[in-house]
């Protein structure tokens, strides 16, 4: 019997869409689907992609595939193999970088992954091949960042064209959600409308397709989804001829604590953890040959101190055109204002006095007929009841001891990146609290407000 | 960042009749503790019986290398030894929810040993326990609904009666874990004793033929 539980086989990743090939080996089920991954969109830099870049997509974009088709059963963990030809297989399959992607995709999913680098048919995309009009950027200061088009990308952009007004900034957007994909259009075009911005801003967007799967079960909780974002950012950074990619993200979203005692383990993603983030700049570094980083500028930032600068300068319609929502629906309201992210969002913009009702199914009901009773509110309960418990810890004795103790998370972040970050262990416990301080207080602000749109008492 | 992140709104099967007990005055607190225990072996034994324990086994044997004098703890590299708990953790077998569970576990003693805490007893039997009071919170307390409740009850009834069933749910894990300790599995965990004797039946207030 097969040892793993899935097997993907492709053949050279393209811009049109190929085959490959599936193995269920749980459900005796073989199949093929197709995917394609347009990346012309880094022609936009001046360059064409070069080899070991276009390999990283291609591993990128075969980790997406596998993740989305692979259900775990029973809340087991699955072997995913993947054969995947890359034009320089030894940089994959070295021991310690093969380790590497190895033990980071666990620390993603809870899987076991397994990969085969074969050999490239030599068949290069457009990416690789095309002639671009020659840049001469080599004197302008430019930050390549990834792009949601959510709010936090929104503000952290938004404070750093302020902070580095001679810097250009370059914004990577992924996926495979039109919705999504147009909306990370619009966001920066509403931000190239102020003055000060305009020119400053370049977005690339290299949108992944998986077809011929609807009559296959998907993956919905897509754990992936950060290893494959950030690799195809690293790629933006790389051609872009910088080290560093920026992810912008608050402090309380990026690290993700649990809410209750009920959630585990990889209930909640750790997309960009500062852990996630650390791992990757190894990987980043092993897998181009030279020394990379990712980092968060905005790790010790509740969303709320985010989104400050943008408030106060009143950019509230470009505020409303970001998305946060993890259900995201194709009519207005498009937000549903009651999962996590959502209610992270409501939180911050009501903190600050913006209300925007209109933008989500949830506070928008009266319009809609709909009573607020019928609706799902078991995220802002969870979320209430973490504050309750932050709130406890915070104001007990020693509370980074306590704090520790009860999210074990933090403790291994602040051993592992307190270097990364630049600071001493005990400097970075004291951010840390600093902000989940902030974050409890902000609640007191404007808890009841949100929870009475809600009907929960 | 919170990206479709998971939320647990229900009990599982286990658990769902011994909340309906909770929310009822009629039950005494020891008699719903009982339950909630045997809930608790049933899940045990539903999820792989020993296995969390093996791994948990495993992890006490690294952590008791961890030195307790205070000058050789400033010494210890914490990363490798929470690098050695994960690995621990990526070779047991067992469910995506309970392997993590554990190496929480583990993780929260080592937490204890780097500040110093003392520890009676043998170190598995103490990860044992910490595994059962961190399971009885993430299944039941920790997941029982925040939203309206069984029988109209409020939540702060729900609170209070969590509260006062507490020390007997936490005796009887103490037990459990001692049982593990000494047999090395989970499986076929006895109850503990009652604490008081269950009240006779009342022969002139019951009617035992009403019906026939």
């Amino acid at each position: 019997m097969n040892s793993f539980t899935y097997s993907y086989r492709f053949s050279d990743i393209n811009d049109s869409s190929r085959y490959f090939a599936v193995d269920n080996y749980r459900d005796s089920e073989s199949y093929q689907a197709c995917i394609a991954v347009d990346d012309r969109e880094f022609l936009k830099t001046g360059r064409t992609i070069p080899a070991n870049a276009a390999d990283i997509v291609d591993f990128a974009v075969a980790v997406a595939a596998a993740d989305r088709l692979s259900i775990s059963k029973d809340d087991t963990r699955n072997s995913i193999h993947v054969v995947l030809p890359v034009r320089n297989p030894e940089a994959f399959s070295n021991s310690r970088t093969s380790k590497l992607i190895s033990d980071i995709l666990y620390w993603y999913t809870g899987d076991y992954w397994y990969f085969s680098f074969t050999k490239h048919s030599g068949l290069r995309r457009s990416s690789e091949s095309q002639e671009c009009l020659p840049f001469d950027l080599a004197h302008t200061p430019r930050e390549v960042a990834l792009w949601s088009g959510g709010l936090d990308a929104l503000a952290g952009l938004y404070n750093r064209l302020n902070q580095f007004p001679e810097t250009h900034f370059t914004l990577l957007g992924t996926g495979s959600s039109n919705i999504v994909h147009n909306n990370q259009k619009e966001t920066i075009v509403a931000v190239e409308r102020v003055a000060t911005f305009l020119g400053r801003t370049k977005l690339i967007r290299i949108p992944i397709k998986i077809t011929q799967t609807i009559e296959h079960q998907k993956n919905r909780q897509l754990r992936a989804r950060g290893f494959v974002f950030l690799l195809i950012g690293t790629v933006c950074a790389y051609i872009e001829g910088q080290d560093l990619l920026n992810v912008y993200e608050n402090g309380v979203g990026a690290i993700n604590l649990p809410y209750r005692a009920s959630e585990v383990g990889l209930d909640h993603a750790r997309s960009v953890h500062p852990i996630s983030l650390l791992d990757m700049s190894t990987l980043a570094s092993e897998l181009l040959g030279v020394r990379f980083s990712l980092q968060n500028p905005f790790l010790f930032s509740t969303k709320a101190q985010m989104c400050e600068q943008l408030v106060n300068n009143g950019m509230i319609e470009m505020i409303h055109k970001s998305i946060s929502c993890d259900r995201l629906r194709h009519e207005h309201p498009m937000q549903c204002g009651l999962c996590s992210s959502c209610l992270l969002r409501r939180q911050s913009l009501a903190v600050l006095g913006v209300e925007d009702p209109d933008n989500y199914v949830a506070t928008a009901h009266r319009d809609y007929g709909q009573d607020s009773q019928s609706f799902d509110t078991s995220h802002l309960r969870a979320m209430v009841s973490q504050v309750e418990t932050l709130r406890k810890i915070l104001s007990m004795d020693n509370p980074w001891d306590k704090l520790s103790r009860r999210y074990t998370t933090l403790m291994d972040t602040v051993d592992r990146t307190a270097q990364h970050q630049g600071l001493s262990t005990f400097a970075m416990q004291q951010k840390l609290l600093e902000m989940y301080g902030r974050y409890v207080t902000e609640w007191d602000l404007v808890g009841p407000a949100i929870t009475s749109t809600l009907a929960v008492h | 960042m919170p990206d479709g992140d998971k939320i647990h709104t229900k009990l599982r099967f286990f658990y769902q009749k011994v909340y309906t007990q909770l929310c009822e005055t009629t039950f005494d607190d020891e008699d719903v503790a009982r339950d909630v225990l045997t809930s608790i072996r049933r899940a045990i034994k539903y999820d792989g019986g020993g296995r969390p324990f093996r791994m948990l086994e495993i992890a006490a044997a690294q952590l008791e290398r961890v030195p307790l004098e205070p000058l050789a703890r400033k010494e210890v590299d914490w990363t490798a030894v929470t690098s050695a708990l994960e690995q621990i953790a990526r070779d047991a077998k067992g469910k995506k929810r309970i392997v993590e569970l554990a190496l929480s576990t583990s993780k929260e003693t080592l937490h204890d040993l780097r500040s110093g805490q003392i520890i009676e007893g043998a170190l598995a039997t103490e990860l044992y326990k910490n595994y059962l009071s961190n399971l009885y919170m993430s299944e039941f307390e920790g997941n029982i609904p925040l939203a309206e409740h069984y029988n109209g009850v409020t939540q702060q009834s729900v609170d209070e009666r969590l509260a006062s069933i507490r020390p007997y749910v936490i005796a009887g894990l103490e037990k459990f874990a001692g049982q593990i300790g000494k047999r090395g599995t989970g499986t076929s965990l006895r109850l503990p004793k009652r604490t008081k004797a269950r009240s006779p039946i009342n022969l002139h207030e019951t009617d035992l033929l009403a019906g026939f």
